[in-house]
């Protein structure tokens, strides 16, 4: 069993989106900018600055966002998604980002599902929008190819897509560009959060997808704070702008936390943290479907 | 690669939210210079510690969250009182984290 977890976590395994080795040209964040301190500075003030704690924020993937909503119970449905055809809308660089972030999501949707046609469209989507952006090392021909080659085995494409996402995101960041690597982030966030709350009747909601937009009060906390923390915004101010007004919502979701004790099992998973009820009161989530839905058609 | 610089004596702390219905594995690697040293926390936003590399004895955490929230690694590489240079040793630390349904 243990193996059967170690092989399944290797084809999953991603590493941590804002940890940024050696990318001395992303000084647009103020986290880089202290990392920048502790190596410019006389080696007999380095020990003075080894106290000076840095802080990082990392946001769910879009790809684990797609799994949680297949396994709340999410049925497919492409027509929630943006249509490949809508590829030619995003003119500027900003739009790109955002949109190559959009079609991420979908397409990590998509592959949830197993929706293999709609995969390669999406693929194809992500590619061109990758080499616009001077991302075209990531979402080679080859790579394309190779995905084609292996599209009916949904956990080689869902390796190739996670790789390939933070090597497009660690790309533009060691390129000096970290502010669209935030904007690819942002645009995936929002498509996540469009799906999810797609996925609500609003007269008659679902508990569980309820819960799943619930969750997002959390990691839409971190994208704010991320996007903030860069230190000359403007190609992230009205998205930020869109997102402090959703938040302003989400702060209305009433938590209740339940402690509870940490329980390892026999294969040595441990289950932590408390156990969270959200509560919307009146037409709190009905507001923030029409948000969402208002954001995502804005941005992407 | 996806990673940070550290010098001896310093520390970094990631916020991250993780999703319930998900199970993680946490790892936590470091560059040979920094030795086996490298030692890493997990703890909720109330400040309650959930894992302690130290005291797990591993440098992989695998968990899953009663609900979907916010978590803080904090990753620290200890002062080598040992070490009489005053220019303490720096690495690449790397978090890396999976996931499976």
């Amino acid at each position: 069993m243990n193996l059967i977890f170690n092989k399944l976590l290797a084809l999953l395994i991603f590493p941590l989106v804002f940890f940024s080795c050696g990318s001395k040209d992303s000084g647009n964040s103020k986290l880089d900018e202290e990392v920048e301190s502790i190596t410019n500075v006389d080696p007999k003030e380095k020990v003075r600055f080894q106290r000076a704690k840095i802080v990082f924020f990392s946001l769910p993937s879009p790809m684990e966002t797609s799994r949680i909503l297949k396994k709340s119970g999410a049925v497919y449905n492409k027509r929630i998604l943006n249509s490949p055809a809508n590829k030619n809308g995003y003119q500027t660089s900003k739009e790109k980002a955002v949109g190559l972030g959009v079609f991420i999501a979908d397409l990590s949707f998509a592959n949830a599902f197993d929706q293999q046609q709609d995969c390669l469209d999406y693929f194809s989507v992500v590619r061109e929008l990758s080499v616009d952006l001077a991302l075209s090392n990531v979402f080679t021909a080859e790579f394309i190819e190779k995905i084609e080659a292996n599209i009916e085995n949904e956990d080689s494409v869902l390796k190739y897509l996670s790789e390939s996402y933070w090597q497009a995101n660690n790309d533009l960041k060691e390129d000096g560009r970290e502010s669209f690597a935030a904007l690819v982030a942002a645009g995936a966030w929002v498509e996540g959060l469009h799906i999810a709350t797609s996925l609500i009747n609003v007269s008659n909601p679902d508990p569980e997808f309820v819960n799943r937009v619930g969750d997002q009060k959390s990691s839409l906390k971190q994208l704010i704070n991320y996007m903030d923390s860069f230190k000359d915004p403007k190609n992230l101010k009205e998205l930020i702008t869109d997102l402090e007004a959703l938040q302003l919502l989400f702060d209305e979701i009433q938590v209740k936390h339940e402690r509870k004790e940490k329980v390892v099992d026999e294969k040595g998973v441990a289950t932590v943290g408390s156990k969270k009820t959200y509560v919307f009161p009146n037409d709190l989530l009905k507001r923030i479907v029409e948000k969402s839905h208002e954001i995502r058609n804005k941005h992407a | 690669m996806n990673s940070t610089t550290l010098f001896e004596g310093d520390s970094a702390s990631l916020r991250m939210t993780f999703y319930s219905l998900l199970d993680y594995r946490l790892l936590v690697c470091a560059h040979p210079i920094l030795g086996d040293k490298v030692r890493f926390r997990v703890s909720d936003t109330d400040g309650e510690e959930l894992y302690n590399s130290v005291e797990g004895g591993k440098d992989s955490w695998d968990f899953r969250v009663n609900s979907t929230q916010e978590l803080i690694i904090d990753v620290v590489v200890p002062e080598d009182p040992s070490n009489a240079n005053n220019i303490p040793p720096s690495g690449c630390v790397t978090v890396v984290l999976g996931f499976r349904e």
